[in-house]
């Protein structure tokens, strides 16, 4: 339907009405509309379309003569059940490495320092502080080096966006600390087009985290030694303090954000400002709308799901190379991919694996 | 449940009649593409926080495929939505008058590729402006103005929405708008 059909007759002989008109097109179109959720709640409907077929699909006739291999078919797919449920918890959660130690990312010299991309094909990582790289895991591709603006200053972590198409990287200088939008293109050599969302003095910033739709960045902001977790929007120069603490990571649905506090992993409730603990553990990562993977002082990976009035927690089986060694688990899109960063000797190595 | 609802993926619907002057022949996922737009930016421009407006738009969508077999098809589905969305919207009021966080501390922006933090503030603030001389109209000129303007309803579809005549729904438009006209002209002047 064309603007002008929706004014009426009487509407249009009023030129000023005419006018508010036209306005009320402008900003009805500058209201935002949430294309993540318009994706996820289709998949939600589909599912649910699926169930009520099958709710409404026809009942097998009830014959006598079919009636004791029906049984006997129902004994049989119940055993067949159940094996397939006792397979599917001795094979579920299950790590497997792909690549016990990826290449030439000694560089590196903390953990936020590479990241999986949310594809799980390729990762993004800083060498010796001051360049940029991203490299495709399978290894018949080249890697591309990003040459961000001419500063200073030392690249201190990286985060990608979930389109993919951005990073966010974090300079840390003596005088001025930066945030960089990198726009990049994963599957080629690219010039870096970047710009700068924020720069402070004073500051430092680290662990930034994208919101699920790719609009906020949230992120360490550290003074005098105190860890706060600030949100910066990526498209205009809003920001705000969420609250204490550090390493955050947003919920799928962007209504939460898990964070660590004092060593301890909780999860603050950006609507109501409610914090809810978790349990000891830092880097926490969401791996499903209601689960959150972290990692124990211990150095192995668990997983917590928040029910609705407890938190049960299950250890994630790690390969024997990684165990009690395990500093930050970074995961794909779909949490199949994951990049795990452990403590080999005194420098970090980098592990890809893949969750069964 | 009609099987017109399968993934996408919709087995012919014939209209009942040929006398039949408006039939509806798409699927609910048709629909749903087309429509979940104008829903989602109906409630979140009713409801202050773009949360809780997802919530309900969600809500709104699943309320919609469980009742869709009671959609008629002969009358426009624009109309059917936008009730359940509308209801669901006072609904929503009546129960939680209160909004922890104001939208535009939220940073909800529509994804836009072009660096724009001026224009994107100064529209926001057109946005909040517009929403605080909406708020002085009466409830039934802001249901009006917003399923007409903002929901992109038609006078008769808005008339089907409320239960109104679509006399009585023109007349309300043109009083609301003359009236936020004179809100915009006068620096607030309520003068309900």
């Amino acid at each position: 339907m064309r603007d002008d059909e929706r004014m009426s007759t009487e509407e249009l002989h009023d030129s000023t009405i005419t006018d508010l008109l036209r306005h009320l097109q402008q900003l009805r179109r500058a209201v935002p509309v949430n294309y993540q959720l318009k994706a996820e709640l289709r998949e939600k409907l589909l599912e649910r379309m699926r169930e009520m077929e099958l709710q409404h699909s026809p009942q097998p006739p009830d014959r006598d003569v079919g009636r004791r291999w029906s049984v006997w078919g129902i004994y049989g797919g119940a055993v067949v059940l159940i094996l397939a449920a006792v397979l599917l918890l001795v094979t579920r959660d299950a790590i497997v490495v792909r690549e016990e130690e990826l290449a030439g990312l000694r560089m590196a010299q903390s953990a936020e320092q590479v990241a999986l991309a949310p594809d799980g094909e390729h990762i993004a990582y800083v060498a010796n502080g001051d360049r940029l790289y991203t490299r495709p895991l399978s290894e018949d591709q080249q890697e591309s080096r990003f040459i961000l603006p001419a500063t200073t200053g030392r690249y201190r972590a990286v985060a990608w966006s979930h389109s993919g198409r951005q990073l966010a990287v974090v300079e840390e200088n003596q005088q001025v600390n930066r945030i960089w939008l990198v726009e990049t293109d994963p599957d080629g050599a690219v010039r870096a087009s970047s710009r700068l969302l924020k720069e402070e003095k004073g500051a430092v910033y680290h662990t930034p985290s994208w919101s699920p739709d790719n609009l906020s960045i949230a992120y360490t902001r550290m003074t005098g030694g105190k860890e706060e977790i600030w949100v910066s929007s990526t498209l205009s120069l809003q920001e705000k303090r969420v609250t204490e603490g550090s390493q955050p990571d947003w919920s799928p649905d962007g209504g939460s954000i898990a964070f660590v506090k004092g060593g301890t992993v909780s999860v603050l409730n950006l609507r109501t400002g409610e914090v809810r603990t978790i349990g000891p553990g830092t880097w926490p990562a969401w791996i499903a709308p209601d689960q959150i993977a972290y990692t124990t002082p211990q150095g192995n990976l668990v997983v917590a799901r928040l029910e609705e009035k407890s938190v049960e927690s299950d250890m994630l089986p790690v390969p024997a190379a990684m165990k009690d060694r395990i500093v930050r688990a970074d995961w794909s899109r779909d949490r199949k991919e994951i990049l795990i960063s452990y403590q080999a000797g005194q420098s970090l190595a980098f592990g890809f694996a893949v969750r069964r | 449940m009609g099987m017109a609802m399968k993934q996408g993926v919709q087995e012919p619907v014939s209209p009942p009649s040929e006398n039949v002057e408006y039939f509806e022949s798409r699927s609910f996922t048709e629909l749903y593409d087309e429509y979940f737009d104008k829903v989602n930016r109906y409630l979140r421009y009713r409801v202050h926080n773009p949360w809780d407006a997802d919530d309900l738009t969600t809500t709104v969508f699943l309320k919609a495929l469980e009742k869709f077999d009671q959609y008629s098809r002969t009358s426009p589905f624009a109309s059917w939505i936008f009730r359940i969305a509308h209801n669901t919207f006072v609904d929503f009021v009546r129960r939680n008058r209160e909004t922890p966080m104001d939208q535009e501390e939220l940073f909800q922006d529509e994804a836009d590729d072009t660096w724009q933090p001026e224009q994107n503030l100064l529209t926001n603030e057109e946005v909040l402006l517009l929403r605080e001389r909406l708020d002085m109209l009466s409830q039934d000129q802001r249901d009006v103005l917003t399923l007409r303007y903002f929901a992109e309803l038609k006078i008769h579809q808005v008339a089907e929405v409320l239960g109104k005549s679509e006399s009585s729904v023109k007349m309300i438009s043109y009083r609301a708008l003359q009236q936020l006209k004179r809100l915009y002209e006068g620096g607030n002047r309520d003068e309900r």
